[in-house]
């Protein structure tokens, strides 16, 4: 059986090999280098650009700019309203401005030092606060990028009803993803002079639209491929190289390559959106929640990005997997000169976990309850209405990670300066109240073979493996017996990109869809009876082989405008962590020991790909509890942002709940942002229970906790 | 990478001679491991004409115990120091610093002198002018120290115009070993003390003037502890370290020397303490006096006070463990 067996992740051994290509292993003879020049200011007009000496340098081949590009100037996955090159005004450190193309990268980075560029300074705009108070405008449109409500029943009443109300402050901060690959790709000319790209992505047809419109060319004369791509956690779904490796290729017809250093990652990728969150919670003496309202603020950078996915997330998971009769969300994103704030890893849903995770451990220890009961007692199950008013009906596995954490919860025994700590999240699958479909095909080939066209960006997640697996599974075929093409604009569908937790489930769908089809054709063919699929091949080949193609889009509806009332997402994943720490109380020096990790995936179509999201999620949310945070204008690289290392993990012992999800394939959710939500917040509560001290900042490193911890002992 | 000249040299006195020559212009590529972030982020505005290669020196690269001293070649590889069976056997403080430094590649390549010589770690300093031009700090072209105004969670209790700390934990080992630097010019050597290798501005030695070899005394360093307070647990910086050597007579100290990384400029010997301890014997109260001295004439800079603790407490910790 294909699924739920251990079987190794297809790309692996070309991993450890050395035989995968990445972007940056592409080479063509004439290939050109380019690099961009960066404003060196957060907000400014440019006056004048003087590019002369950059020319007269050997090896410069061609400087490109803003008035070079034959489309629009701007892209954006919600909102256009970033440029692909700087002309007029620039709004963070890092914005670009222009591109050299030399023949080798050291001459092309040379060259951008001798251009000079002439700034009029404008004042920077560096927090939400003075973003929206603030006369000077980062975009014409005004600096609010959005405001979203998620409001159900009546919050006031419900807290007129509350026994206790808690209201606390929450604060998180930038977060880089630090994938192991930074943004690169290569293009070149076919001979039909179409525009070939390779990129280190996450979604491809995207990106050949925003080149479309750049090159004011057809997306047919454009295609876009995924290279081997390391990591990407929501930094490669924004456009990366891929536009100015287009515009370099169709300005030249030379082949370019395009990659960023370690340090230009840094500054330029996306971060995980700072956001202000002020929680409000009102509940019943015996632990019932009455009413939960929360502002949350957020700072979305200069440029939109995925902005308005983190605002909207955000507000509808703000309540956590509980059911709560009184939701009043109100979630605002501030355009600033800081960098730019994208997709990372669950949309804001860690920062709110943060958040709401805290509340009710406060809440349990104001009314004396225990904390795993008071999620127990509120807890989402089948029947529950959500935030958005959406009754769910199946799959609902909350309260099973619950029961099975609970063992080990009754079990622990608290030392001296140990702690446990309790993280809940809840999840939906997809992107939100948008349609989002998945397409798959499948055809046999010449070697007897199954060929899946997939658009799947495979970014080390593993759904290569997956949808391997789950067409394999319906053919009742072995997993040796399958080629995937994936990800190619010319030879796949779209399915989206791959974000949201979204490929196994939807993707995962299209392909069993795509796999039903086939598999009915192959009994007719007779192939269950022992007719060899080269045969099959070899019947058809003449008069055209046919294709089995699969499509899904999980049944969404669109959100009210003013209550975000509807069905966002058609189903959740959901997860609880118990996280064991040990704080050395005198220096604040936290160590994870332990993690019983309980998820509800639907079905683990994967077992090791699970577990092993699992365990990166929980080195992801160390990284975000207790040392990660990008400080503007200082951190520039790995030697200034500290990411968790094999030392710094735990021990983590992964509970599967498989509460079967109808629409999944084999009902199988997601489980990419889930395990790393609920993540951090189990270990500041973890952090709480060893201490008696509250965290409502991260990340909580040593010398906050230190602080916190002093300023208890100074209070007695 | 800026242009240089790549120059080899296959002995000391060709070292030597190359630095009188060029003296501000040249710089030494020992095991290049901290040279390189140099050369690629571009942090500086004076980069070397001449980049001497100091590889092919074997003279350099030794262990020996000659005269009641054990003496260590600066080209010796940090990864030696850890496998040695003399520092094994005599001094296990500098196998168990020298663990805690970086990650075991870099140890393969990164030598003692390398070590004791890298350059600050600041982050106003260290941002490469590529990314957004360069800060202007006291060190460079600046009229003050970035940190005492910004973000100096890292920055040094100790300094004077510059709040950087010294980086070398292996700096922090020796002197609590008593370790002294043989530093050697052309036609001239002297001996310094290894916290002398350091200012608040920079190296303590002359542009023409590089350090032969580390000499430890043997015999007095019974109990040697060292204590790395990180964030992370591997590949980071100490934010406090401390490193301490104690000798014991019928039950007294009668000799020790305390070291602390962190929170300095340079490893700062804490002479009071020692005088408190010498020929005294270890109980609570007195260790809690000690705690309670240990930098208590320091004013920190805005976000570096939680280091005073740090170090309070580590240096309790180990008196605590020799009781």
């Amino acid at each position: 059986m294909p699924i739920s067996t251990q079987i190794d992740k297809i790309d692996a051994y070309d991993k450890v090999l050395g035989k995968a290509k990445y972007a940056s292993d592409f080479y063509m003879e004439g290939m050109l280098v380019g690099a961009l020049l960066r404003s060196t200011r957060p907000h400014a007009h440019i006056k004048r650009i003087d590019v002369s000496k950059a020319y007269s340098l050997e090896g410069v081949v061609r400087i490109i700019q803003a008035k070079d590009i034959p489309g629009e100037n701007s892209f954006g996955i919600i909102r256009k309203d970033q440029p692909l090159l700087c002309d007029k005004k620039v709004r963070f450190i890092g914005d670009p401005i222009l591109i050299v193309l030399a023949v080798t990268e050291k001459v092309a980075k040379e060259a951008l030092r001798l251009i000079e560029v002439e700034y009029e300074d404008i004042e920077p705009i560096l927090t939400p606060s003075d973003s929206e108070r603030s006369p000077i405008l980062i975009h014409e449109s005004g600096n609010l990028l959005t405001h979203k409500k998620v409001i159900k029943g009546n919050v006031e009443k419900g807290f007129s009803e509350s026994d206790i109300i808690v209201e606390n402050t929450y604060i998180t901060t930038w977060l880089d993803h630090a994938y192991i690959e930074t943004e690169s790709g290569f293009g070149y000319m076919d001979g039909n002079g179409r525009i070939v790209i390779y990129s280190s992505t996450q979604n491809v047809h995207y990106k050949r639209k925003e080149i479309s419109r750049i090159l004011a060319l057809p997306e047919e004369k454009i295609r876009v491929v995924q290279a081997t791509t390391g990591g990407g956690f929501g930094g490669k779904l924004d456009m990366t190289i891929e536009g100015y490796v287009a515009l370099s290729v169709y300005l030249t017809g030379k082949p370019i390559l395009i990659r960023y250093s370690r340090e230009e990652s840094f500054l330029v990728s996306t971060k995980r959106h700072p956001l202000y969150i002020h929680y409000t919670t009102g509940a019943k003496k015996n632990g019932t929640l009455c009413a939960v309202k929360v502002s949350i603020i957020g700072d979305t950078g200069p440029y939109a990005s995925y902005g308005e996915t983190v605002c909207l997330r955000a507000a509808i998971h703000a309540t956590g997997p509980y059911e709560v009769e009184n939701v009043y969300v109100d979630s605002k994103m501030f355009y600033t000169n800081n960098p730019i704030s994208g997709a990372m890893r669950g949309f804001g849903v860690p920062q709110i976990a943060f958040a709401h995770e805290t509340q009710m451990d406060i809440l349990a220890e104001s009314l004396n309850l225990d904390p795993l009961y008071i999620r127990m007692k509120n807890g989402l199950k089948r029947g529950s209405k959500t935030a958005t008013s959406q009754i769910l009906e199946e799959s609902v596995g909350y309260l099973e990670t619950l029961e099975r954490i609970k063992p080990f919860w009754l079990e622990r025994k608290k030392g001296k300066d140990r702690g446990f700590g309790l993280g809940s999240m809840f999840y939906g699958m997809g992107n939100t109240g948008i349609t989002n479909p998945s397409w798959a095909e499948l055809k046999l080939s010449s070697d007897g073979k199954v060929v899946l066209y997939t658009g799947v960006c495979d970014i080390g997640q593993g759904s290569d493996t997956v949808l391997a697996q789950i067409v394999c599974e319906t053919l009742g075929i072995d997993v040796s017996k399958i080629e995937i093409v994936r990800a190619d604009t010319d030879y796949t569908k779209d399915a989206g990109s791959t974000s949201a937790s979204r490929q196994t489930y939807i993707s995962g769908k299209a392909a069993y869809e795509a796999a039903l089809k086939l598999r009915s054709f192959l009994e007719r063919e007779g192939f269950y009876s022992g007719k060899k699929l080269k045969d099959i091949f070899e019947k058809y080949k003449d008069m055209g082989m046919p294709v089995f193609d699969g499509f899904f889009d999980p049944p969404t509806t669109k959100l009210d405008p003013e209550t975000s009332s509807g069905k966002p997402y058609a189903t959740y994943a959901f997860a609880t962590h118990m996280t064991e720490v040990a704080v050395d109380s005198s220096t604040g020096y936290v160590k994870v020991l332990k993690v019983h990790a309980a998820h509800d995936v639907g079905k683990a179509i994967n077992i090791q790909n699970v577990k092993g999201q699992i365990y990166g999620g929980i080195a992801m949310g160390i990284g975000f509890a207790l040392m990660e945070e990008f400080v503007p204008g200082k951190t520039k690289s790995f030697n200034t942002y500290y990411i968790p290392t094999s030392l710094d993990m735990p021990e983590v012992d992964v509970f599967i709940v498989e509460s079967e999800e109808p629409t999944g394939p084999f009902g199988a959710k997601g489980v990419g942002e889930p395990a790393l939500i609920p993540s951090a917040a189990s270990i500041a509560n973890a952090i709480y229970d060893a201490t008696g001290v509250r965290i409502f900042e991260l990340p909580c490193d040593m010398e906050k906790l230190k602080l916190l911890l002093e300023r208890k002992r100074e209070r007695g | 990478m800026r242009r240089f000249e790549h120059v080899e040299v296959e002995n000391l006195d060709e070292l030597l001679e190359l630095l009188s020559e060029f003296k501000e212009e040249a710089r030494i590529n020992a095991g290049g491991t901290d040279l390189l972030s140099l050369f690629k982020d571009r942090y500086l505005f004076n980069y070397p004409k001449v980049l001497i290669n100091v590889k092919p020196v074997k003279e350099l690269d030794y262990l020996e115990l000659v005269n009641g001293a054990l003496r260590i070649g600066s080209l010796t590889k940090l990864s030696t120091l850890a496998r040695n069976p003399v520092i094994i056997d005599r001094f296990p403080i500098l196998r168990e610093t020298v663990l805690t430094i970086a990650s075991p590649q870099i140890r393969n390549m990164a030598t003692v002198g390398g070590n004791l010589c890298q350059d600050i770690r600041c982050w106003y300093y260290r941002y490469p002018s590529s990314l957004g031009g360069p800060l202007l700090c006291a060190r460079k072209k600046g009229k003050s120290c970035l940190a005492v105004k910004g973000d100096n969670r890292y920055h040094a209790l100790i300094g004077e115009k510059c709040y950087a700390v010294c980086p070398s934990d292996l700096a922090t080992a020796l002197s609590s070993l008593k370790a002294k630097l043989v530093i050697v010019k052309k036609g001239a050597e002297r001996k310094i003390d290894v916290w002398d290798l350091y200012t608040p501005q920079g190296l303590g030695i002359g542009p023409d003037e590089v350090i032969k070899e580390v000499e430890i005394p043997l015999e007095w360093a019974k109990e040697q502890k060292f204590i790395k307070y990180t964030l992370r647990k591997p590949i980071d910086f100490a934010i406090v370290s401390v490193a301490s050597c104690f000798k014991f007579e019928g039950g007294r100290i009668s000799d020790c020397a305390i070291s602390l990384g962190g929170v300095s400029f340079r490893p700062e010997r804490l002479k009071e303490a020692e005088d408190l301890l010498r020929d005294a014997k270890i109980d609570e109260g007195l260790v809690e006096e000690i705690k309670r001295r240990v930098l208590s004439n320091v004013r920190p800079l805005s976000k570096n006070g939680y280091k005073i603790t740090i170090a309070r407490e580590l240096i309790g910790r180990v008196l605590l463990s020799l009781m």
